[in-house]
C-alpha cells in the first residue's frame, strides 16, 4: 500500500525524487549546521580525553603499580574494557550483514550507523590493549617476535581482519552517498571536506557500470564478515579459554562472548540510533518499528544468555571441582554477587521483560531495555575477568582488586573517545545509507515513480508544498 | 595456608614408624614390601612386594596385591587406588605408579584375602623429594598432518586476499569514469 510521507493513506503519495530530496536534506542537516550544543559536547569529551591521557602518562612514568593489578590478578578493568568494546563491535557490521543476508528490508537506515559503531568500538578496544602493557613500546614484539601457537598473536590478527574489513564493508556502500556529499556540499563546506568527498566519491556517478562491481563487492563482505566477526569474538573468549583458571577454563567460552558480544552490540545500537533520532530528528526514518524489531532480537538474546549460563554453571557446578566451588562462592554469595545478580535480573531477566510485555514495547521500554544490558554486559566483562583471576592457583590468600583512580580516568577517557569517534563521524559523514532507503521504500511501494506521483522532479519542492516546509524544523539542536 | 610443618611431620613420622620394611600381616600370609628409595616428583614409583605363608614361609603365587593411598577429594575422604599387581611364581608383584607433586605420601600396600573386596593392608611411606617439574607435560600438542600454522597463514591470506579484491573492484570500475566537471555542474545546478 503506497502511503504519504507522513504514514497517512489519505495522503497523496510522494514521488521517488521528492523522498529522495527531503531525505537528502536529512542526511546533510548534520554537515552543514553545527550547533553550539555540539562544540560544548566536543570541548567536554576532549577535556575528559585529556585527563584520561595525564592518567595515563602517571601510569607510563610510574608503572602499572598505580594501577589495582598486582601479580595475583594482573588483568582488570582495561581487559574488561577491552571485552566490551569488542563485544559491541559486533553491533554493527555483523548485525548489518546478516540483516543484509537475510534481505530484511528495515535494515536500510540503521546499517550506517551500524557499521559505523563496528569501527569505532575496535578501535577503542584495541587502544585499552595499548593501555593495559606496563610497556606499549614493545607492541610491535608480538607481531616481530609472535609466535603462531599464541592466542594474543590469533586475537591481534583476528582484530586488524575485522577492523579492516569493516573499514571497507563501512565504505563500499557509503561511496554512493559520499558523491551525493560531493555533488551538494561543494562551496558549502570546508575546501578540506570537499577533496576528501571527491577522494573518497571516486568519481561515483552511480552508472550501471559503477554499481554492479559495488554491489557484487558488498554481497561478498556480507557473507564474509559473518565468519570474521564470528571468529573475532570467539578468538577473544579463547585468550581466557586457553588457560586452565578456574571460570575461564571453559569449551563454550566462544559462544557465551559471540552472543554477549551481539547481545551488547544490539544494545548499544538501540542507545546510539535513539541518541541521533532525537538530535537529528530522524523520526520519520528511525521509527519504533526499528526500535520494537531490534527489541526482539534483544529478548531472543536474553533467553540465549540465560542458557548458555545456565549450560555453564550447571555443567561446571554439578562437578564441583574445588575451584570451581570457591569460584560460585564468591560469584553467587560473595565478592561479585552485587554484580552477578545485577547481571541476571537487570540485565536478563527485566529487559526481555520490557521488551516481551506489549505495553511496555515502546522505544523508551526498548532504550531502557537497552541501558540495563549494556550495563549488565559491562558488569560480565568484568567479573569475568576479575573472578577467574581471583581464584587461587596455589595455597595463597585470593588478592582483592579495585580499579584504582588513575584506571577509572583512563576508562572515562576510553568512553569518551568512542563518543567523540561517533561525534565526528555524524559531522562529516551521512549518517544514513540514502540510496539504501530510497531503494526500501521504492520495493515497498511507499513512494513512486516521478511520473506515477504526477510530478516532475522536486515538485513538492517547488510547489512549496508546506509538509515539506513543516519538515525543516527551525531549529534541530546540537548537530 | 601454610600445611608444610604438617607435612613435614607426617612424613618424618611416616619414615621413622615405617621404615625399613613393613609386614602386612593377616591369618595366613604376609607382604613384605621395602621402603623404595626417595622419588622426585613425577617419577615413576617402583616397589617390589613379596607375598609370603606366615608359617611355612612359602611364596605365594597369584596373589592379587594393590597400592593405594587416602585422598580428600571436595570434603569427601576415601582411598584412592595408585596401582595393582598380581605376584609371579616367585610371589613377587612389582608395583608401579607415577608419584604426584606432593612431597609426603603414606601409601597402602594390600593384597585380596579372599576375592577382590577384602584387603589386608599395611602403610609404607614413600618419600618424594620434591617437584622436578610440572607432573605431566605433553608434547608440543596433537599433530595433524598438514595441519599447522601454514593453514592459518594460508588462511588469513585468503581472507585478506578477498577484502582486497571487494574494494579494489568497485574503485577501480568507478575511477574510470572520471568526474567530470560537466556533472559537477550538473549537480549544483539541481541543487539550485
Amino acid at each position: 500500500m503506497a502511503l504519504g510521507p507522513t504514514g497517512r493513506r489519505d495522503e497523496p503519495v510522494e514521488s521517488v525524487t521528492d523522498y529522495r530530496r527531503r531525505l537528502e536534506d536529512i542526511t546533510l542537516e548534520p554537515v552543514i549546521t553545527t550547533s553550539r550544543g555540539y562544540w560544548f559536547l566536543i570541548a567536554g569529551l576532549l577535556a575528559i580525553i585529556a585527563w584520561g591521557i595525564y592518567a595515563w602518562t602517571i601510569q607510563l612514568n610510574d608503572g602499572l603499580v598505580v594501577t589495582g593489578m598486582r601479580d595475583r590478578i594482573s588483568w582488570g578493568l582495561y581487559i574488561s574494557v577491552f571485552v566490551f568494546f569488542i563485544g559491541i563491535s559486533h553491533a554493527g557490521t555483523l548485525i548489518s550483514a546478516i540483516l543484509r543476508v537475510t534481505n530484511a528490508g528495515w535494515r536500510a537506515p540503521i546499517t550506517r550507523i551500524a557499521e559505523f559503531i563496528t569501527v569505532v568500538a575496535l578501535i577503542c578496544g584495541a587502544s585499552m590493549i595499548v593501555v593495559d602493557m606496563g610497556r606499549p613500546d614493545r607492541l610491535l614484539n608480538v607481531l616481530v617476535h609472535g609466535r603462531w601457537q599464541s592466542p594474543i598473536l590469533w586475537d591481534v590478527i583476528a582484530i586488524s581482519t575485522y577492523l579492516t574489513a569493516s573499514l571497507v564493508y563501512l565504505y563500499l556502500p557509503m561511496v554512493p552517498d559520499l558523491a551525493l556529499f560531493r555533488d551538494r556540499l561543494t562551496g558549502r563546506v570546508g575546501g578540506w571536506r570537499t577533496r576528501l568527498y571527491e577522494i573518497l566519491a571516486i568519481g561515483w556517478r552511480d552508472l550501471p557500470e559503477q554499481r554492479r562491481p559495488l554491489l557484487r563487492a558488498i554481497g561478498i563482505l556480507m557473507i564474509l564478515i559473518i565468519p570474521i566477526a564470528v571468529s573475532v569474538h570467539t578468538v577473544v573468549s579463547w585468550i581466557f579459554g586457553m588457560t586452565l583458571r578456574v571460570g575461564w577454563n571453559s569449551t563454550i567460552f566462544g559462544l557465551l562472548f559471540v552472543a554477549g558480544a551481539i547481545f551488547s552490540g544490539i544494545a548499544t545500537l538501540v542507545i546510539i540510533m535513539a541518541v541521533l533520532r532525537k538530535v537529528y530528528h530522524l523520526e520519520e526514518y528511525l521509527t519504533e518499528k526499528h526500535f520494537v524489531n531490534l527489541g526482539y532480537l534483544l529478548a531472543a538474546f536474553t533467553l540465549i544468555m540465560m542458557y548458555i549460563n545456565a549450560s555453564e554453571y550447571l555443567t561446571k557446578g554439578f562437578k564441583l571441582e574445588e575451584g570451581e566451588e570457591f569460584l560460585f562462592q564468591q560469584l553467587f554469595l560473595g565478592q561479585f554477587a552485587g554484580l552477578y545478580w545485577f547481571y541476571f535480573i537487570g540485565g536478563l531477566l527485566i529487559p526481555g521483560m520490557l521488551i516481551l510485555i506489549k505495553r511496555t514495547r515502546t522505544i523508551a521500554g526498548v532504550v531502557t531495555a537497552a541501558v540495563l544490558v549494556d550495563l549488565a554486559m559491562f558488569s560480565e566483562r568484568y567479573f569475568i575477568v576479575i573472578s577467574g583471576m581471583r581464584v587461587p592457583l596455589m595455597p595463597y590468600e585470593p588478592f582483592d582488586y579495585t580499579p584504582t583512580l588513575v584506571e577509572w580516568s583512563i576508562f572515562a577517557a576510553g568512553v569518551a573517545f568512542f563518543v567523540l569517534l561517533i561525534a565526528l563521524f555524524v559531522k562529516v559523514f551521512p549518517i544514513m545509507a540514502v540510496w539504501e532507503v530510497v531503494e526500501e521504500r521504492e520495493r515497498t511501494g511507499d513512494i513512486v515513480d516521478d511520473l506515477v506521483a504526477g510530478a516532475t522532479p522536486g515538485a513538492a519542492f517547488d510547489r512549496g508544498d508546506d509538509r515539506y516546509r513543516s519538515r525543516e524544523p527551525p531549529d534541530r539542536g546540537p548537530s | 595456608m601454610n600445611r608444610s610443618p604438617a607435612r613435614l611431620l607426617a612424613l618424618i613420622l611416616g619414615v621413622a614408624l615405617l621404615s625399613p620394611a613393613a609386614p602386612a600381616f593377616a591369618d595366613h600370609l604376609v607382604l613384605e614390601a621395602d621402603t623404595p628409595t626417595p622419588a622426585e616428583s613425577g617419577d615413576a614409583v617402583e616397589i617390589e612386594v613379596v607375598l609370603r605363608h606366615v608359617e611355612t614361609q612359602q611364596r605365594i603365587p597369584g596373589g592379587t596385591v594393590v597400592v593405594s593411598r587416602e585422598a580428600t577429594i571436595v570434603g569427601v575422604t576415601g582411598e584412592v587406588e595408585l596401582a595393582s599387581a598380581t605376584t609371579n611364581e616367585d610371589g613377587i608383584a612389582t608395583l608401579r605408579w607415577r608419584q604426584g607433586a606432593e612431597t609426603d605420601h603414606i601409601v597402602l600396600i594390600a593384597y585380596a584375602t579372599s576375592g577382590d573386596i577384602e584387603l589386608e593392608s599395611t602403610p609404607i611411606s614413600v618419600l618424594v623429594v620434591g617437584p622436578k617439574d610440572q607432573v605431566f607435560r605433553s608434547t608440543s600438542g596433537i599433530r595433524i598432518p598438514g595441519f599447522g600454522a601454514w593453514v592459518l597463514i594460508g588462511l588469513i591470506i585468503s581472507v585478506w586476499g578477498i577484502i582486497q579484491f571487494a574494494l579494489v573492484g568497485p574503485v577501480l570500475v568507478a575511477s574510470r569514469f572520471d568526474d567530470s566537471e560537466e556533472d559537477h555542474g550538473r549537480a549544483r545546478a539541481f541543487d539550485k
